[in-house]
């Protein structure tokens, strides 16, 4: 005969489906021994009581009436979330437009105004397209990856030997890109930190470097330092920058919530 | 067509709203007796209930295709009970899920009329149960997920990975308490 079956066991033993292997080996156990059968037939029946809670039925019109309760509060609740992205878009485009306009505007004044009209129309192009995106939020995941592959793309159209110092225009072009992808990064950050919604980091991410596209086509259009070390870190490895900082928002600004458990 | 679960979360996913709410018609109930088995019906329970579908529609991204739906979704809910665990007992939202254990869980106002003696004493048994077992009887007992969907969802519910062999020892101590305490109720008669 095997061995008896542990009291400890017995409840746990009891609870197990008849295809459970620990189950399976007790039942075999049982059928040899009167003891260990009867211990765990008493097991079962003292814990038969667990069922009592299953017959606690709630009559089904109140059952009914309040889970269309529950019904209107998540779909009102997921309308105002639509909404609210809606918004954080249409927040990106407006600061990234303004952004883009003060380069235009200002940049050609600082630099005496030598415009290059072949690539200004590419950075027109790209400017347009950054911005379409960071209003229609497609998935978070593919927009960063297609941020980051129109904004190499864009240095590779630009780069060319210049000799100017990398850093000149350096500070410029830094503002730029923290206007047209930082601000905007916080505003929609703002906005999604207001419910517990895991993951917007990475929409938030995939908007403030579509922000930041739009502010480097504007750069493209009016900075006239085209050496790759000056377009690296300050039209690339900024937009990056911002876009990692803006994704940070988050999980920064829920660390910084009173703790209210919800 | 009756789509399974994990087909109708894979459609909402990719944008089909109406999948949504199949979803939630099929799940809802289920979902409210498990939460109104630990903190009473109406009121708290449909609040958390609320906020578990808001979280489903928030990790809907985090739906791995392929995987069991079932798991995920208790994994959600557990996640959300727990956080109103935390909630009642002011504890802050970093607070390790094991530093839960030995809370003992206050039910919410008595039910008068609705519950006999009995369905009382098995409540208390339940409540009385450290945090950590009574999840795992609230899942393997009343929502009928085997060990390893139990343990896939505390893995969600506590963010680290629960093994399958750390789940059946949970429940072993936990029915073991229950047979104790329950013993008298019998369905001889004796308790009643």
């Amino acid at each position: 005969m095997s061995t008896h079956l542990a009291p400890s066991e017995l409840a746990g033993l009891a609870m197990l489906p008849p295809s459970d292997p620990d189950r399976a080996r007790a039942d075999a156990h049982t059928a040899q021994c009167a003891k260990c059968a009867a211990s765990l037939r008493d097991a079962g029946a003292a814990l038969g009581a667990l069922g009592d809670l299953e017959r606690d039925v709630e009559e089904p019109n109140l059952a009914a009436e309040r889970l269309a309760t529950v019904k209107r509060g998540v779909f009102d609740a997921l309308r105002e979330d639509t909404q609210r992205i809606a918004k954080e878009g249409w927040v990106v485009l407006l600061v990234a437009v303004i952004a883009v306009a003060l380069a235009v505007l200002i940049f050609p004044i600082h630099n005496h105004g030598a415009l290059d009209h072949a690539k200004g129309i590419v950075a027109v192009g790209v400017a347009l397209f950054a911005l379409f995106f960071a209003s229609s939020a497609p998935r978070a995941k593919i927009a960063v990856g297609v941020v980051v592959a129109c904004s190499l793309s864009l240095i590779a159209i630009e780069v060319d030997g210049d000799p100017e110092p990398a850093a000149y225009h350096g500070a410029f072009c830094s503002a730029v890109l923290g206007a047209s992808a930082i601000l905007p990064a916080c505003v929609a950050g703002w906005l999604a930190v207001r419910i517990l919604e895991p993951g917007a980091g990475w929409r938030i991410a995939a908007r403030a470097g579509a922000a930041g596209l739009a502010g480097q086509g504007a750069l493209a259009l009016v900075c006239t330092n085209h050496g790759a070390l000056h377009l690296l870190p300050f039209h690339f490895v900024g937009l990056i920058a911002a876009m990692l900082i803006s994704a940070a928002i988050p999980s920064i600004a829920q660390r910084l919530r009173p703790a209210t458990g919800s | 067509m009756n789509l399974s679960d994990e087909e109708l979360m894979e459609a909402y996913v990719r944008g089909d709203s109406r999948a949504f709410d199949t979803l939630f018609a099929r799940w809802a109930p289920k979902l409210s007796a498990f939460f109104a088995r630990a903190f009473g019906r109406g009121g708290t329970s449909d609040d958390v209930l609320q906020t578990t579908f808001l979280k489903i529609h928030a990790a809907k991204h985090s739906f791995q295709q392929g995987l069991p739906f079932r798991p995920w979704l208790y994994g959600i809910a557990s996640r959300a009970r727990a956080d109103e665990l935390r909630k009642r007992y002011r504890l802050k939202k970093n607070v390790a899920d094991g530093d839960l254990t030995d809370l003992k869980l206050a039910s919410d106002e008595p039910e008068p009329g609705e519950h006999t003696d009995r369905m009382r004493r098995v409540q208390k048994a339940i409540e009385r149960l450290p945090e950590a077992q009574r999840s795992v009887v609230l899942l393997h007992r009343y929502e009928g997920l085997t060990f390893g969907e139990v343990a896939q969802a505390l893995s969600i519910a506590e963010g680290k990975p629960v093994q399958e062999g750390a789940v059946r020892v949970r429940a072993f101590r936990a029915y073991e308490t229950l047979r104790v305490a329950l013993a008298d109720l019998r369905p001889d008669g004796v308790g009643s």
